[in-house]
C-alpha cells in the first residue's frame, strides 16, 4: 500500500503547488514513465495473459462441468486387433476400453478360443490402471491360431481404487 | 594506472577487467567450475538416477520423443544461461556454448553413473544404452547449469548486474523451473494415480491453490529475490498478467511432460487427462514461482 501516495494526493496540495497550470500534463508524462519501467504491457503480452486466463478458466470450468454431471459407473468394451504369428505363437491384440466415467484398478481380462460354446484355450490378462474414458491395449498369446476359433474376451473383474 | 584518475574512469576500467576476466579463466578456474557443474548435475540429477520409472521409461519411450525432449532441455539451458549471465559480458554464441558445456557436463556425468550403477553394461542394445543416458543427462545438465552460473563466489558477489528479466524472460524462468520441479514428479506413477482417484472437486481446490502459489509466493511473502508489485500497476493487474500466465505455463508444461513420459495421449479420457495435468501442475508451479525467485 506504500505506493498509493503518488496519485492519491490531495487536490488541495496539488493545487497549492507552483506552476499548477502544467501539473496534469507533468503527471501524466510521469505516470507514462512510471507504467513503462513497470514494464506496462504491450498486445502481445496482453494475448499471451488472455491465453493463459482461457486455459485456466477453461480447466477450471471443465472440472466444474464434470462434477455437475453425473457419473457413469465403468462399463468395458473389449475389441480384438489384427492377429499376428510369431514363430510357433499367435498374438491376438485386444482394445480395452472403460466406457464409464470412473476409473478402475486390477482389471482381470479372460480371452478365450470357443468351438461350439465349448472353451478350447484361455489366457488370463491383467491390467494395471484403467483411467475413465481410456483405452490400452492388451496382447493374448496363444499357442492355436485364434483365426479357426470364435474369440470370446470380457472382464471378469476389477478393483474401485 | 588509469582508475587513479577519476571515479568515471575507475569504473570503466573496472568493467573492462571484469569484462575479460571470466571468457579467458585459468585452467585451474575452469576445472573448479567445471567440478561445480558436475557437483550440480549431481544435485538434481541423482533422485531421478535412482527412480526405476525412469529406467523403464528409457525402455519405451521413442526415440523421436526422447530426440525432442533434449532439445527441450537444450532451450531450458539457454534460458537459464542467458538470464543467469552477466548484462555485459555475454554475447548470444557465449551464451550457448555455456548451455553446451552443462549439457556435456550432463551427458558425461549420466553415463558415468549409470555404468557405476550397473545400469548401462556392455551388452545392452545401443538404444536402450543412450535411452537411459540422453534422459537421465536432461536433470543433470540443468543441476550442471544452475550451479554452474549461479552457486559460485563469482555470481554471488555480482548480484543484480545480471539480465533483467522483463515480461517475456520472467515466463521463460518460470518454464524453466517448471521443467525442473515437473520432472521430478512427471515419471513416476503418482501423477497417474492421482489422476485416477481424484474427484472433480479435489483437482478443482488443487488448481486454485496453484494458482494462488504462484502468485503469492513471488509477490507476497517477501522471499530473497521476491518482486515487488511495480508502481502504477494494481495487484490484479499483475496477478492476471503475471502470475496466470505464469500458471499456463506451468500447466502446458505438465501436459507435455505426462505426454512425454506415455501418461496421457489420444487415448486417455478428458477427465482424468485434466486431473493428471492439475496434479503434476501443482509441481510445475511450485517450480515456476521458484524460478522467478532464484532468477
Amino acid at each position: 500500500m506504500g505506493n498509493t501516495d503518488e496519485h492519491d494526493r490531495p487536490p488541495v496540495q496539488a493545487a497549492a503547488a507552483p506552476a499548477a497550470g502544467s501539473d496534469a500534463s507533468d503527471r501524466a508524462r510521469i505516470r507514462g514513465e512510471q507504467l513503462r519501467a513497470a514494464g506496462a504491457h504491450g498486445p502481445l503480452q496482453w494475448m499471451a495473459a488472455g491465453i493463459s486466463a482461457a486455459l485456466t478458466i477453461g480447466i477450471l470450468a471443465f472440472l466444474a462441468w464434470d462434477g455437475l454431471t453425473p457419473d457413469r459407473p465403468p462399463d468395458f468394451e473389449i475389441r480384438p486387433g489384427p492377429i499376428r504369428r510369431i514363430g510357433e505363437a499367435y498374438q491376438l491384440p485386444l482394445y480395452v476400453r472403460n466406457r464409464g466415467d470412473l476409473g478402475v484398478a486390477g482389471v482381470r481380462i479372460r480371452a478365450a478360443l470357443l468351438r461350439d460354446d465349448s472353451v478350447v484355450s484361455h489366457v488370463d490378462l491383467t491390467l494395471d490402471w484403467l483411467p475413465g474414458g481410456s483405452q490400452r491395449r492388451v496382447t493374448a498369446v496363444f499357442t492355436r491360431d485364434p483365426r479357426r476359433y470364435r474369440i470370446g474376451a470380457a472382464v471378469r473383474g476389477y478393483i474401485e481404487p | 594506472m588509469r582508475g587513479d584518475g577519476g571515479s568515471a574512469d575507475g569504473s570503466v576500467g573496472d568493467r573492462r577487467a571484469r569484462r575479460r576476466q571470466p571468457r579467458h579463466p585459468s585452467a585451474r578456474q575452469l576445472g573448479i567450475e567445471y567440478a561445480r557443474g558436475i557437483g550440480g548435475g549431481l544435485f538434481l540429477g541423482l533422485p531421478l538416477l535412482m527412480t526405476m520409472e525412469m529406467w523403464r521409461t528409457a525402455l519405451i519411450m521413442p526415440p523421436w520423443k526422447l530426440l525432442l525432449f533434449l532439445v527441450v532441455d537444450f532451450g531450458a539451458l539457454l534460458i537459464l544461461e542467458y538470464y543467469s549471465g552477466f548484462r555485459e559480458e555475454e554475447t548470444f554464441a557465449e551464451v550457448a556454448e555455456d548451455a553446451l558445456v552443462a549439457f556435456g557436463i550432463g551427458v558425461a556425468l549420466s553415463a558415468v553413473l549409470l555404468f557405476v550403477l550397473g545400469l548401462v553394461t556392455p551388452e545392452m542394445s545401443a538404444r536402450e544404452a543412450l535411452g537411459k543416458i540422453g534422459l537421465q543427462a536432461i536433470p543433470a545438465s540443468i543441476g550442471a547449469s544452475v550451479a554452474m552460473s549461479q552457486l559460485g563466489q563469482r555470481s554471488a558477489a555480482s548480484q543484480g548486474k545480471t539480465r533483467e528479466a522483463g515480461f517475456w524472460g520472467s515466463q521463460a524462468v518460470a518454464l524453466a523451473g517448471a521443467l525442473v520441479f515437473g520432472f521430478n514428479i512427471a515419471p513416476t506413477e503418482e501423477p497417474m494415480l492421482l489422476g485416477l482417484w481424484m474427484r472433480w472437486w479435489h483437482a478443482l481446490i488443487l488448481a486454485l491453490l496453484s494458482l494462488l502459489q504462484v502468485h503469492v509466493l513471488v509477490y507476497a511473502v517477501d522471499f530473497r529475490g521476491a518482486h515487488a508489485i511495480p508502481r502504477g500497476r494494481t495487484w490484479w493487474e499483475v496477478f492476471v498478467q503475471e502470475s496466470v500466465t505464469s500458471y499456463a505455463v506451468a500447466v502446458l508444461l505438465a501436459a507435455y511432460l505426462l505426454w512425454t513420459f506415455g501418461r496421457i495421449g489420444a487415448h486417455t479420457g478428458a477427465a482424468e487427462t485434466v486431473h493428471m495435468v492439475v496434479a503434476l501442475s501443482f509441481a510445475t508451479s511450485l517450480g515456476a514461482a521458484a524460478g522467478k525467485l532464484i532468477l
